[in-house]
């Protein structure tokens, strides 16, 4: 592969940033380029460098900014989110998912599940694991997005662990059109989230979140000039 | 003790007893008396008429059948004419006894409609019948003391009975309803007993595998680089991840506990068990916990033997749509898999198995495809 994919991570464990060097650092096509501690300081280098194609995302960073609101920031980078945590918190998880992550990943999956997240979500897909595909399953909130039974019974058939293929046979439709049905499944999470539809949008909704929360700019506004 | 429901039905029952009771009183006094002491017979047996049906029909509805403020006001209003009409056509002097046709049957009517009220109304309508009959039998009254005290005796009957029977019936249902309101506490006391007993062995589990694998590995006894050890922190960490998602559920955190063992004794076969868990309900018969640990274990073997991948998902959700009372265990392969509609000879889970949740009053179903993996659905209830 011609093409070094470049990663970012945010995450407050410093061990776990290294261990995530020492993983990444022998694959050819995949470069971790940057690793900041939470998102303003990975706003100040996404400002004075070309951003990563791809951050990972720590669900729950230890200074309690919404992971949802981090998510937005980082999109607002140009760069694409794929969320990671240690306990699959369901309601975090789905707010980050209409904010527009491209995909969620628990921290325990072995190197090759987390290279090919990266490596499809770099190439403009989404990284819909078995476990995204559980917490979108489960979902019971009262406004959450409407499922079609198709999409429905794929989604619970690939939630519990069967492969694309089986999950279609289950269910009762193409390989091809069970893949689509994932897609479309996230895709009408990323819509029930706010339209944004430009980077710039997309920097103001944030500040809009941020006054909203707090009735004033935050000083976090400092690293995103 | 009766429930508040039951206690209404009853009471409506006992109700209805005497309204009929009080239908035959008059027809049987007119039949048997040597004076009738009516002297308008038609209008007389129209005010009879007139209150038995409204009355009747208002039983009809059942108990709270005359709850609404329409029917009960057309009740009252009904009640109201008869007992007054009733009056004008007796003879004077015979308003307080036998004679009068809508007496009776009014006072099982105002008993009615005070159980099926409010305080307020009960008393309005008390008073309105009292009106009626005192302004009804006024010809009788006027006669003097001797029909006075007649007539006070039918004011009091009029208006006592209905309001004493609206205090007892409702002193009743707010003891049942209390009573009821204790025993749901009661309950409530001994499921979070039993969740905290499932919790205090789930910890003394915890400290048995997962302290011991820290503390091993603080000490340098353990290599973290052995692929064993790295599987059994890995079981350890699925095992703590598990307790956390499901902390609200008593049954939840047994599953999590017993997919822990299971787990470790598959452990050695190089085998990686990815869990998943949500809303299982609170409580679930032991018997059928065990039925499911039996076959989340054999599923697991099977993978090991026959599916050539090191890999298998449990999925452990309560019954869709959401939290219902039962719960659904899959145990998912992606591997060699087989033609699940020929005979299975030893590939799916065993007869004995699926006998087993048939037992407990559950299923079990295996679902295959050469190449697509095996999945194994174990439900209960059925």
């Amino acid at each position: 592969m011609a093409e070094v994919i470049e990663v970012a991570a945010i995450d407050d464990d410093r061990m776990l940033l290294t261990g995530l060097r020492t993983w990444i650092d022998p694959i050819p096509d995949v470069a971790l380029v940057h690793a900041a501690p939470d998102v303003a300081s990975y706003e100040a280098y996404a400002a004075a460098h070309r951003p990563p194609a791809v951050v990972l995302l720590d669900l729950n960073l230890r200074d309690d900014s919404e992971p949802a609101d981090n998510v937005r920031r980082v999109l607002a980078s140009g760069a694409q989110v794929v969320v990671v945590s240690t306990i699959p918190d369901a309601a975090a998880v789905l707010s980050t998912i209409e904010a527009g992550a491209a995909g969620y990943i628990t921290k325990d999956k072995d190197l090759p599940v987390l290279l090919d997240a990266i490596r499809e979500v770099a190439a403009g897909g989404s990284a819909i694991t078995p476990e995204l595909a559980f917490l979108l399953s489960r979902d019971a909130r009262p406004n959450r997005p409407q499922l079609s039974p198709q999409e429905r019974a794929v989604l619970t058939a690939y939630a519990s662990g069967a492969t694309l293929a089986a999950a279609a046979r289950r269910a009762g439709v193409a390989y091809g059109t069970a893949r689509e049905y994932l897609e479309r499944v996230k895709r009408k999470y990323a819509e029930a989230g706010r339209p944004a539809y430009t980077k710039l949008d997309l920097a103001d909704r944030v500040r809009e979140d941020r006054l909203h929360r707090d009735g004033r700019p935050e000083s976090g506004d400092a690293g995103q000039r | 003790m009766l429930s508040p429901v039951s206690i209404q039905r009853r009471l409506h029952l006992a109700i209805a007893a005497l309204v009929a009771l009080q239908l035959c009183s008059w027809p049987l006094a007119m039949l048997t008396a040597t004076r009738t002491g009516v002297d308008h017979m038609s209008a007389a047996v129209a005010a009879y008429a007139l209150i038995a049906v409204v009355t009747v029909a208002l039983l009809l509805r059942g108990p709270g059948g005359a709850a609404g403020s329409g029917p009960a006001s057309v009740a009252v209003a009904a009640g109201a004419v008869a007992l007054f009409a009733g009056g004008r056509a007796t003879t004077a002097g015979f308003g307080t006894g036998y004679s009068h046709p809508s007496l009776a049957v009014a006072v099982g009517l105002a008993l009615l409609l005070a159980l099926a009220s409010n305080w307020t109304r009960a008393a309005v309508a008390a008073a309105v019948f009292v009106a009626a009959y005192l302004l009804g039998v006024w010809d009788t009254l006027a006669i003097g003391r001797i029909s006075i005290t007649g007539a006070a005796t039918n004011v009091a009957t009029l208006a006592v009975v209905p309001l004493a029977g609206r205090w007892v019936a409702g002193t009743l249902i707010d003891l049942s309803a209390s009573r009821a309101a204790q025993a749901d506490s009661a309950e409530q006391v001994r499921r979070v007993a039993a969740r905290e007993t499932e919790r205090t062995k789930q910890y003394r589990r915890l400290h048995d595998t997962v302290l011991s694998s820290l503390g091993a590995l603080s000490r340098g006894s353990l290599d973290p680089r052995d692929p064993a050890v790295a599987q059994r922190l890995a079981g350890d960490a699925d095992y703590l991840r598990g307790l956390i998602a499901t902390s609200a559920s008593g049954a939840g955190m047994f599953l999590v506990g017993e997919l822990a063992r299971i787990t470790r004794e598959h452990a050695a076969t190089g085998l990686r068990v990815h869990q998943q868990i949500s809303e299982v309900p609170d409580e679930i018969p032991l018997e059928v916990l065990r039925a499911l640990a039996d076959g989340v274990n054999e599923a697991l073997t099977n993978v090991v033997k026959h599916s050539g991948r090191p890999e298998a998902w449990v999925t452990i959700v309560g019954s869709e749509p959401v939290a219902g009372e039962g719960v659904v265990v899959t145990v998912t392969d992606q591997g060699a898999g087989f033609d699940s509609d020929l005979p299975q000879g030893g590939f799916g889970i065993s007869g004995s198995l699926i006998a087993r949740m048939t037992d407990v009053g559950g299923d079990a179903v295996v679902d295959s495809a050469p190449g697509q993996g095996t999945s194994v659905e174990l439900r209960w209830p059925r």
